[in-house]
């Protein structure tokens, strides 16, 4: 049985988006506006606009071959030595962000909710979840998450609504007119996990059904433009609340600005931390995406076409990002991996793989077409 | 024929298997969801825990801190909460309905853990309603305390704070007339903020940012333990960690107008026909900061809406509406003004006239207290009567 390789443009751009907005959910804008300061603002601009960039260009290689995914034509474009070592990456990668946005949020779950729970079975949790959600089908998986994800994106946003009254330090939210280029690229760099996940689109694609293929590309960049409108109005609220130094100080300083809001009157007083509840099912559907984009991506190159062989990549791979979760046991240390070496390898791979494999593509396609002028020698 | 009957019977058999798998898988997955959803590790009855109602932060042996703990009683809590919202003579028979567990160490968490051991429940900490702080506590106890609740994830920081010349203990054990849980008194007191002469809330989420902000000082409410209910019509203003200053009511009312928190605050203006009794129902500001000359300056301009609730005259005339528009705005400029500069003079700058100059600069920071201290203030304040009532 093979999996389903038709989805609408709209499951496309839903999936899309959930595949990276989970990313910087707990601790956005912290990053932003320790190193952007006063001009963190431009930064974010520039986030945006590189995202919009990133997503094209992962567009463009989508373009070269359509139907199939990069994992299966990659060999044809830059040979299998740099090939494998691609795959690899893409593997990596994806590990990584599964990895981090689960210890992530299991520690946002021990510090704000559950103090005495081991780390280990929250992120269990989030793993089996997330195995469950990419289980059945690419269709199941986007139907679910276009049921969980669009509900909870608005009513997060009207309730964070009720953090307009808490807004007493706006100061520090329009930019300054000095502009500094270094201090406002060093920002954006640290700042762009916002849409670290974004390139789930290389794998996504194929799936689109082929009338709604561009469509689904107007809908991604439709959908990405409404998360930098989401990003945005998330930045207005904490930094209006908190103001810019315990932005700077909290360690997720979203989390802390939404347990801010509550109704005494209500039947749930606490409404910023019931969201933050179900913020989780943006972290499961985000571990759920890049589990089925690791059980996806290396099938063509192995040749495996069952769902079977599909669930039990799933399985190997949900091991193996609770395994690597171990490896971190407090916030400090999961920082300073994603500084470290995060930050430089997704920004690497968003914005150095794509011209590598277009490159290729050039050279293979004029290779192609000065192989078919030249005329052959006649046989002996 | 036999060979289709084979076939459907092998189709089904495949079926149920398949189902049975997906129903196995289901079920393995249900039920651990269900361990671990149940939050097993954190879970406690709610009679095995003592839910803190109001905590106490005062100096303890040898440079430490005491923390002192409200907790109701179960009979206080069930009384406490009925929807007659209770009454000091409530049920409980007779037994006081809030308890102080008091712990000292050298610093909170310690301190916590002391009090711990002299209870067989669970101190929580998540449904705390007010943090006392005690007058006599030094900056780096206040800091530090501020940082131990800061880190502390469970707890609520959405809850008040205030500060206490009493004893935290003694103040916290204090039974009001008006509410049989004495902590509850502040939740009810601080929540309707239109309630209030001047809205005194301060949270400990304010608290952290103003602790980590350069340019925004602490202001906390005190609170007296006298009379029928606690008293809270005073501000302290802080100097960083340290409380420098102490506000009468009538300078506390002078900078609810500063910082837009009066509602119900009244003035008796004198005027040529004898004094007119002025309700100010609401005041909005706007700060102007500038940096010229090597200095800030600082302007407030702020906008009262008054209504007049006593005339010394039958009938109100325009004259006397403006003759009292201009009597209230002038007061307010001396009165107001003179709490600025008292302010200034201490280093304290509850408004945080600094704050936006020394984020747009930060090679200011390091001296904003300076500059705060040599900053020129000036004031304007148009009133504008709205009511007169319902008389001419």
């Amino acid at each position: 049985m093979r999996t389903t390789r038709s989805i609408s443009a709209l499951y496309f751009a839903v999936m899309l988006t959930a595949a990276y907005t989970a990313a910087g959910l707990f601790q956005f804008p912290r990053e932003l506006v320790s190193k952007g300061g006063p001009e963190a603002v431009w930064s974010f601009l520039l986030d945006c606009g590189a995202a919009v960039f990133g997503l094209w260009l992962w567009f463009q290689v989508n373009h070269l071959y359509p139907d199939e995914q990069v994992g299966g034509f990659v060999d044809r474009i830059v040979t299998p030595c740099l090939g494998w070592p691609l795959r690899v990456m893409t593997v990596v990668i994806h590990t990584l962000l599964a990895v981090w946005v689960t210890v992530n949020f299991g520690l946002v779950m021990i510090t704000f909710f559950l103090p005495d729970t081991p780390l280990w079975a929250l992120e269990t949790l989030t793993t089996i979840v997330a195995l469950y959600m990419a289980w059945i089908d690419t269709r199941v998986l986007g139907r679910t998450i276009q049921v969980l994800y669009l509900p909870t994106g608005i009513l997060s946003v009207l309730m964070a609504l009720l953090l307009l009254p808490r807004l007493t330090q706006m100061w520090a939210v329009p930019p300054t007119g000095d502009v500094h280029l270094t201090i406002i690229a060093m920002a954006a760099y640290r700042s762009f996990y916002l849409f670290w996940g974004y390139e789930v689109t290389v794998t996504l694609y194929p799936f689109v059904t082929h009338s709604a293929r561009k469509q689904a590309e107007r809908y991604a960049y439709t959908a990405m433009v409404l998360a930098c409108a989401f990003f945005a109005f998330g930045y207005v609220l904490v930094l209006g609340s908190a103001g810019p130094y315990l932005v700077i100080a909290a360690q997720w300083p979203g989390v802390s600005a939404m347990r801010l809001i509550t109704l005494t009157s209500f039947l749930i007083n606490k409404l910023g931390l019931f969201v933050v509840m179900l913020w989780s099912l943006f972290v499961f559907v985000f571990v759920a995406m890049r589990l089925w984009c690791l059980g996806q991506d290396l099938r063509p190159a192995l040749h495996l076409t069952s769902i079977q062989s599909y669930r039990w990549m799933l399985v190997g791979f949900a091991a193996v990002t609770l395994a690597a979760s171990q490896v971190f046991t407090n916030i400090t240390m999961l920082n300073a991996f994603f500084n470290e070496w995060m930050t430089p390898s997704m920004i690497l791979f968003d914005f150095g793989v794509p011209p590598v494999l277009l490159l290729g593509a050039a050279i293979t396609r004029a290779r192609a077409r000065r192989a078919a002028a030249t005329p052959s020698s006649p046989p002996p | 024929m036999l060979e289709r009957a084979v076939m459907q019977i092998a189709s089904r058999s495949t079926e149920r298997a398949t189902r049975w798998r997906r129903r196995g898988v289901a079920l393995v997955a249900v039920v651990s969801l269900a361990i671990m959803l149940a939050g097993c590790w954190d879970s406690r009855p709610v009679d095995a825990r003592d839910l803190v109602l109001a905590m106490g932060v005062s100096p303890g042996p040898h440079h430490g801190v005491t923390v002192s703990l409200a907790i109701p009683t179960p009979t206080g809590l069930v009384s406490g909460t009925s929807a007659s919202g209770g009454g000091a003579s409530g049920g409980g028979g007779g037994k006081p309905p809030t308890y102080v567990l008091t712990g000292s160490g050298p610093d909170m968490g310690a301190a916590i853990a002391m009090a711990q051991a002299d209870t067989n429940r669970d101190i929580y900490l998540g449904q705390t309603q007010i943090v006392l702080f005690s007058h006599r506590l030094s900056a780096q106890q206040f800091a530090s305390a501020i940082s131990w609740l800061a880190r502390l994830g469970p707890f609520d920081k959405t809850a008040f704070a205030a500060i206490s010349e009493a004893p935290v203990a003694t103040t916290l054990a204090y039974q009001p007339v008006s509410t049989r849980l004495g902590p509850m008194y502040f939740l009810t007191l601080f929540t309707c903020t239109g309630c209030q002469t001047v809205a005194l809330h301060r949270t400990v989420w304010s608290l952290e940012m103003r602790t980590v902000t350069p340019g925004l000082s602490i202001w906390l409410p005190a609170v007296d333990a006298v009379g029928p209910n606690f008293v809270v019509r005073r501000i302290v203003a802080f100097h960083g960690d340290t409380p420098v200053v102490q506000l009468t009511p009538t300078e506390t009312l002078a900078m609810g107008y500063l910082l837009a928190h009066t509602t119900k605050a009244t003035l008796s203006v004198p005027t040529p026909a004898g004094p007119v009794g002025v309700r100010a129902v609401h005041a909005s500001r706007v700060n102007t900061v500038t940096w010229a000359h090597g200095r800030m300056h600082v302007h407030v301009a702020l906008s009262v809406m008054a209504i007049i609730d006593q005339l010394p005259v039958s009938h109100a005339s325009p004259t006397l509406i403006r003759d009292v528009e201009t009597e209230v705005s002038r007061r307010l400029v001396r009165e107001t003004l003179k709490v600025m500069t008292l302010l200034q003079r201490h280093g304290s700058d509850p408004e945080g006239f600094g704050a936006p100059l020394f984020w747009d600069d930060p090679a200011l920071r390091p001296h904003w207290e300076s500059i705060y201290r040599q900053a020129t203030l000036s004031l304007s304040v148009s009133t504008t009567v709205q009511d007169v009532g319902d008389a001419t």
